[in-house]
């Protein structure tokens, strides 16, 4: 059922890198190197694109990245044969935390802490948890792979897959900002399939997962269901616009995964879209002034 | 008789009026000793032209006269058939413009398509006509935009027009990739088959004109194509990228098709207009 045509994919996502890419006047393209799947696939995909000499792979570590996901980072590098730069966020990402944040007025309700004692200042480190400090590395690492960019005049491409997208397990203006997403249309189960077809190294494609934070974490320990589970019920709800609720009688799949999906999918659809403008006149942009992206390119 | 037709597979610059026309002019003088010269749909503005639709409109008049300084058509011997956002009577139509020395000609698109990842009738009114046209050469010819083909009322009504050759305009997107696609998007297989099934029945050569290259992330299929009046698919052009081709056709054969074709011989066009209207009546007496 979520079987692709690896040849064909191919030849629609590496046209659409060519042509998206050059019709803009640029011809080289930086991506970020976490070591997994989804950015050991969009180099290959890159590099066959545009060749190898026009794709930059960016490794931007944090102190508690894992050993094994630099190394498997290198390692897409080498096999690929794409350029690769290292930048390791960690000072940036620990000066954020260490910067006083003064409070000029109460504004406890803003930062959910209680700073009752604490002279009017805070430390930003103090606001910090797991989740948020992932959001916090995820921009650092959009804000690098940006700079890289503009110095040289490349595109940054974007690594989500249509399972992260529709669930909504990525960050805003983080992970989820780049110029073009080559495999945002095709579920996790699928970019495993298109990764082995490009000779992606095979212990990149079956480790589990992980957005790397903390020893141990993964994906599907986060999300709670294995992707299997979620691409099989993301197709059956999104492609085959299957009714949840008769999808959930049929006894096929268990009633609490579709809801999962199904919550997840509404309440993250802010994540997929441009902002909201305020309508006032009878020429609103994306409301009644409506131009494609590639206007005149 | 022999028909030389040149299938221009254009990926062109989406609102970029200036330089599609030139691209066109390019091609209608390299191919200036065939009798049509075809065009995709849409292929002086691009595909997803959104508001560019009003932006972009030229009467026919105008876009006749816009490709003529270009390309000089109106002395040449080819016809030329491209698609061109067209305004008439304050209306905007995607249409196909069919031209020669002797006579300019459009066909508005009678089906714009709105569903799924298609927005044309937000853009562009529907057309409400369909017109044979006679080439110089006095092989007669009907003009289907796109999403048209998938109407068979329309290809049946040409047929009662008695056309040799009917040239589908596309700008098809590329879409299903499942394991089994054979190395072709889905739709593409879905296409032939429609087109295919046409020429047989109707006993005419069909030139399937689709456009090639990616626009706003959509890649097109190309893959345009030539029919013989059996149903079998004679020329094909590349999948996805820019081609061209030149065929021959031999007019004659669609005839002989024609003229041996039990279907359309007892084929009873009255009877399918009064049943039709029968059965409308019964739908909307039930629908009560």
């Amino acid at each position: 059922m979520l079987d692709i045509d690896c040849k064909l994919v191919t030849e629609l996502l590496t046209r659409f890198i060519k042509n998206e890419v050059q019709k803009t006047g640029m011809n080289k393209v930086v991506l970020g190197l976490s070591g997994g799947i989804d950015s050991a696939l969009v180099a290959f995909l890159c590099k066959e694109a545009l060749g190898a000499d026009n794709v930059c792979g960016v490794r931007m570590p944090y102190k508690s990245s894992s050993a094994e996901s630099l190394a498997h980072a290198e390692l897409v590098a080498q096999r690929s044969g794409i350029r690769f730069l290292t930048y390791d966020i960690t000072a940036a990402a620990d000066g954020f935390a260490s910067q006083q944040l003064l409070l000029n007025a109460d504004c406890d309700n803003f930062l959910r802490v209680n700073s009752a004692g604490k002279n009017g200042s805070l430390k930003m480190g103090d606001t910090l948890n797991s989740h948020n400090l992932g959001n916090i590395l995820a921009r650092l690492r959009m804000n690098t792979l940006y700079h890289i960019s503009a110095l040289g005049g490349s595109m940054v491409v974007g690594t989500s897959n249509k399972t992260e997208l529709l669930l909504g397990y990525g960050t805003l203006w983080g992970d989820l900002a780049y110029g073009i997403n080559p495999v945002g249309d095709l579920y996790k189960y699928q970019v495993r399939q298109l990764s082995r077809y490009h000779g992606v190294p095979d212990e990149i494609i079956r480790k589990k997962p992980s957005a790397d934070l903390f020893p141990g974490q993964t994906d599907e320990g986060d999300l709670g269901y294995s992707y299997e589970e979620l691409d099989y019920a993301l197709y059956r709800l999104v492609d085959a616009r299957e009714n949840p609720k008769i999808l959930a009688e049929s006894g096929e799949l268990k009633p609490e995964l579709i809801d999962f999906c199904l919550k997840r999918i509404i309440s993250m659809q802010f994540k997929r879209q441009m902002p909201h403008i305020a309508l006032v006149s009878f020429r609103t942009i994306n409301q009644s002034f409506n131009y494609p992206r590639d206007w005149a390119l | 008789m022999k028909q030389k037709i040149a299938i221009c597979q254009l990926f062109p610059k989406l609102g970029d009026l200036g330089h599609n026309l030139a691209r066109h002019a390019e091609l209608i003088k390299k191919h200036e000793d065939c009798d049509l010269v075809c065009f995709p749909e849409l292929s002086a503005t691009g595909y997803f032209v959104k508001d560019l639709a009003y932006d972009l409109a030229l009467s026919r008049d105008e876009f006749a006269s816009e490709l003529n300084n270009r390309s000089g058509y109106m002395s040449g011997r080819p016809s030329v058939i491209a698609g061109f956002s067209e305004r008439s009577n304050g209306h905007i139509y995607n249409s196909l413009f069919v031209g020669s020395a002797e006579r300019t000609f459009s066909h508005k698109k009678i089906y714009p398509p709105t569903y799924g990842l298609f927005d044309e009738y937000r853009y562009f009114s529907c057309g409400e006509q369909i017109d044979a046209f006679t080439l110089k050469s006095g092989v007669n010819i009907g003009v289907l935009n796109c999403e048209d083909a998938w109407h068979q009322a329309l290809p049946y009504i040409y047929s009662m027009y008695g056309i040799d050759l009917l040239v589908i305009c596309a700008a098809s997107p590329a879409r299903g990739v499942s394991g089994n696609a054979e190395g072709s998007p889905w739709n593409v297989k879905l296409w032939q088959r429609l087109i295919s099934s046409y020429a047989h029945l109707y006993g005419l050569y069909i030139v399937y004109v689709n456009r090639a290259g990616v626009e706003d992330g959509i890649n097109f299929s190309g893959c345009s194509c030539v029919v013989n009046p059996l149903g079998d698919i004679t020329d094909m052009l590349a999948q996805f990228d820019e081609d061209e081709l030149v065929v021959e056709l031999d007019i004659k054969k669609a005839r002989i098709e024609k003229a041996q074709n039990s279907y359309l011989k007892e084929d009873d066009p009255f009877l399918t207009i009064r049943e039709l209207e029968r059965a409308m009546r019964h739908r909307r007496e039930s629908s009560k």
